[in-house]
C-alpha cells in the first residue's frame, strides 16, 4: 500500500489522503498518471500547475521510485504564509 | 526555532522569551505578520495549509542560509497553520546577532522567503467566497533582493 497525500487546492479535489494498492515498483509519475485516468477534476487540476513531488518527506523528481509502504506528497505551487 | 501550530501567536510572550538568551547578542530584530483585510474581497480569515515534516526541513533549510550569509546568534519562527483569522498574527520571526545590520536584514530575509517560497498554501476565506492565492508580485520582487 502507497499514501498519497494532497495539500493545498489538490487537497479540496482529492481529500488529504488517498491509498492505493500496488503489486511491483513504479514511479510518481506513473502513480500520477493511474490517478489522472481515474480522476479527470485531478487531471484538469495538475495540468494547470506546476506540481511538485515528495517521496517519504524527500522533494524529488516525478521518475523517482515508489515501493510498498512509501508515502507520496503532491504539492502544488508554494504560496508562502 | 521553528514552531508551525494552529496555537494564537502572542507576539510580545514570544519576544520576552526570544530575549531570555542573549548570549553576545548586541541586536535583536522582530517581525509579527498579521492577515490583512481586504476590503474589496471582504476576507474574513487565512486557512494555511502545510506539509507538515516538508514544511519544516524546508524552512529549516532557509534559517541554515541565513546562518550562512549573517553571523546570527538566535533564530525563532513561529507560523500559525490552520485558519486565522483578519488581524491576528500569523507569523513571527526574530534574529539576534552581535550588530543590527545583521538582525535585521535576516528577519527581513526570512520574513521574504516565507512569504513566497516556504511550503505552504493559503486560502482566502471570506463573504464572497474561498479562494486560493499566490504571492503578490511584489512579495516576489523583495525575495528577489536576496539572489
Amino acid at each position: 500500500m502507497v499514501r498519497i497525500f494532497f495539500y493545498g487546492p489538490l487537497a479540496d479535489i482529492m481529500g488529504r489522503e488517498r491509498a492505493v494498492s500496488m503489486s511491483a515498483e513504479t514511479t510518481v509519475r506513473q502513480m500520477m498518471e493511474s490517478l489522472c485516468g481515474e480522476d479527470a477534476e485531478f487531471k484538469a487540476a495538475i495540468s494547470l500547475m506546476r506540481v511538485q513531488f515528495a517521496v517519504n518527506d524527500v522533494i524529488g523528481p516525478a521518475d523517482a521510485p515508489v515501493k510498498d509502504g512509501d508515502e507520496i506528497a503532491v504539492l502544488p505551487p508554494f504560496s508562502g504564509g | 526555532m521553528i514552531i508551525l501550530a494552529p496555537d494564537p501567536i502572542n507576539p510580545a510572550a514570544l519576544a520576552a522569551e526570544f530575549n531570555k538568551s542573549l548570549g553576545d547578542a548586541g541586536a535583536i530584530a522582530t517581525f509579527t505578520g498579521l492577515v490583512r483585510r481586504e476590503g474589496e474581497k471582504q476576507v474574513e480569515a487565512l486557512f494555511i495549509d502545510h506539509a507538515p515534516a516538508i514544511t519544516q526541513s524546508e524552512i529549516s533549510r532557509a534559517v541554515s542560509e541565513a546562518q550562512n550569509r549573517w553571523p546570527l546568534i538566535r533564530t525563532k519562527i513561529v507560523h500559525r497553520i490552520g485558519r486565522v483569522a483578519v488581524g491576528d498574527p500569523v507569523a513571527f520571526v526574530a534574529t539576534s546577532a552581535m550588530h543590527r545590520r545583521a538582525a535585521f536584514e535576516a528577519c527581513d530575509f526570512l520574513m521574504d522567503y516565507l512569504k513566497t517560497d516556504a511550503p505552504f498554501w493559503k486560502k482566502q476565506i471570506g463573504r464572497t467566497g474561498d479562494e486560493w492565492i499566490e504571492p503578490r508580485a511584489a512579495d516576489y520582487t523583495d525575495r528577489d533582493r536576496w539572489r
